[in-house]
């Protein structure tokens, strides 16, 4: 438990750090995802499905490894 | 797949369209000035075959009128008679003089049998006979007065044969009047202002007649310009080699268009009519040449104008559409776009506003609608995960 989580939150991180427009990003991620961000809490389930498609699209759209 | 903007496809239509627009209307620029040089050929022709007409029968009217004054004459009458050559020349010099300084440098008086007695412009030749001239068979064969064209062997000749009577009324001889058409084409281009090339076939002509004829002219020897015609007179030169002797065949009694050509940056248009001895038998023809340049370029002006007119037109129309399309849709579900994509971000509060009623507002409308949804939903389950985090 928390994997995603924790992916949600560097994503989150690297957002803030390069100064992103926060809402129009994690909304392009949820797009390629198919789910919200805002809904990855500290106990969501650790979908490997799910922790891949998020780190596929982040790492798309911000051009960052995660 | 390769997808197309809407942008680019409805540019694409539009340049297509107005592409499609424009060649249509040069397809019909061209159909009239076809249709233009078509009435003008045959104005031209029509123009040049009255012309013909007129001078000919003018001619041979003058030569009728002259051949009657010689036969009617008494003493040229008994002086023919009698066989007295040398009288009848010396009696008829003044005259002779005379006609010829009007042009008619052909006086000659045959027998029964069309043998020459006499040549007023050649006195010391006689004793040929003229019998294959068809003007002079002509008139053997009907005893009456006939005039026409001929082609001898010499070449093209105007002339009327006119029978000769003693006073009893029996045929003796036969006088013929004539004159050549060299100049011809010189006087028609003087009343129409179009060229003319009066061709004829070297069948009826004598090769050597013809060459001792140019060189005492101190015209160029042109007997091998062409296969099977030669040129009698001319206002420009001859074109090319074959072409002539194509167009001359079979040419109906109106003549022919020939359609337009292209030298030395003027463009003709070109005709022929065919030139018949008294009998009817072809033995050349008259091509016209007129010139229509001017119509020409004012084709090409009109023609170039619409390729300019098609290419400013395509820019604006482009540039017009594009602005418009981007106006009234493409900013505007750019618009919307960005807001779902925000909303789905997390920034929930961002409202869809209709913008206007037509297509695109609607679409903006079912959006704040499918996020007023979208959003209950999602709080919805934020505060179900809340209260199971809580139980758990």
């Amino acid at each position: 438990m928390g994997v995603l989580f924790n992916l949600k939150t560097k994503v989150d991180k690297c957002i803030d750090e390069k100064k992103l427009d926060a809402a129009a990003v994690r909304g392009k991620i949820a797009l390629q995802t198919g789910f919200i961000l805002s809904l990855i809490t500290p106990t969501s389930a650790d979908d490997p499905v799910k922790i891949e498609k998020l780190r596929k699209a982040a790492e798309s759209i911000l051009q960052t490894k995660f | 797949m390769k997808a197309f903007s809407i942008k680019t496809k409805v540019l694409f239509v539009l340049v297509c369209s107005l592409t499609l627009g424009a060649i249509i209307q040069i397809g019909l620029v061209r159909d009239s000035y076809e249709q233009n040089v078509a009435m003008v050929a045959e104005s031209a022709l029509t123009s040049a075959q009255r012309t013909f007409d007129s001078l000919k029968a003018r001619q041979l009217s003058s030569l009728a009128l002259a051949s009657s004054a010689l036969a009617n004459v008494d003493a040229v009458r008994d002086l023919f008679q009698k066989g007295d050559r040398d009288a009848l020349y010396a009696y008829l010099t003044p005259l002779f003089n005379d006609l010829k300084s009007r042009e008619i440098p052909v006086v000659t008086f045959m027998d029964r049998d069309a043998t020459v007695f006499l040549r007023l412009h050649v006195p010391k030749n006689f004793g040929d006979s003229l019998e294959a001239v068809t003007t002079v068979r002509k008139t053997m064969q009907t005893k009456e007065v006939s005039a026409g064209f001929d082609l001898t062997k010499l070449g093209f000749s105007a002339g009327s044969c006119r029978p000769i009577r003693d006073r009893e009324g029996s045929v003796i001889g036969y006088v013929v009047i004539g004159g050549f058409l060299d100049q011809f084409v010189a006087t028609m281009k003087s009343q129409t202002s179009d060229d003319y090339i009066l061709m004829g076939y070297k069948s009826f002509v004598d090769e050597q007649m013809y060459r001792n004829a140019r060189k005492a002219k101190g015209q160029p020897d042109t007997w091998d310009q062409f296969a099977s015609i030669l040129v009698f007179g001319k206002t420009r030169e001859a074109q090319g080699t074959n072409q002539y002797e194509k167009d001359l065949q079979n040419v109906p009694a109106e003549g022919r268009v020939l359609g337009s050509v292209t030298v030395n940056d003027r463009t003709f248009v070109r005709g022929v009519f065919p030139l018949q001895d008294a009998t009817g038998t072809a033995i050349g023809g008259i091509f016209v040449e007129h010139d229509i340049t001017s119509l020409y370029k004012g084709m090409q002006r009109v023609q170039n104008l619409a390729i300019v007119v098609l290419i400013v037109l395509t820019v604006l129309l482009s540039a017009a559409i594009t602005v418009v399309l981007n106006k009234l849709v493409f900013a505007r579900l750019k618009r919307t776009m960005n807001i779902v994509t925000r909303v789905v971000g997390g920034e929930f509060s961002q409202k869809i506003v209709a913008t206007s009623a037509d297509e695109v507002g609607r679409l903006e409308e079912l959006f704040e609608q499918f996020r007023t949804i979208f959003v209950g939903l999602v709080d919805e389950m934020t505060k179900q995960q809340a209260e199971d985090d809580d139980k758990s």
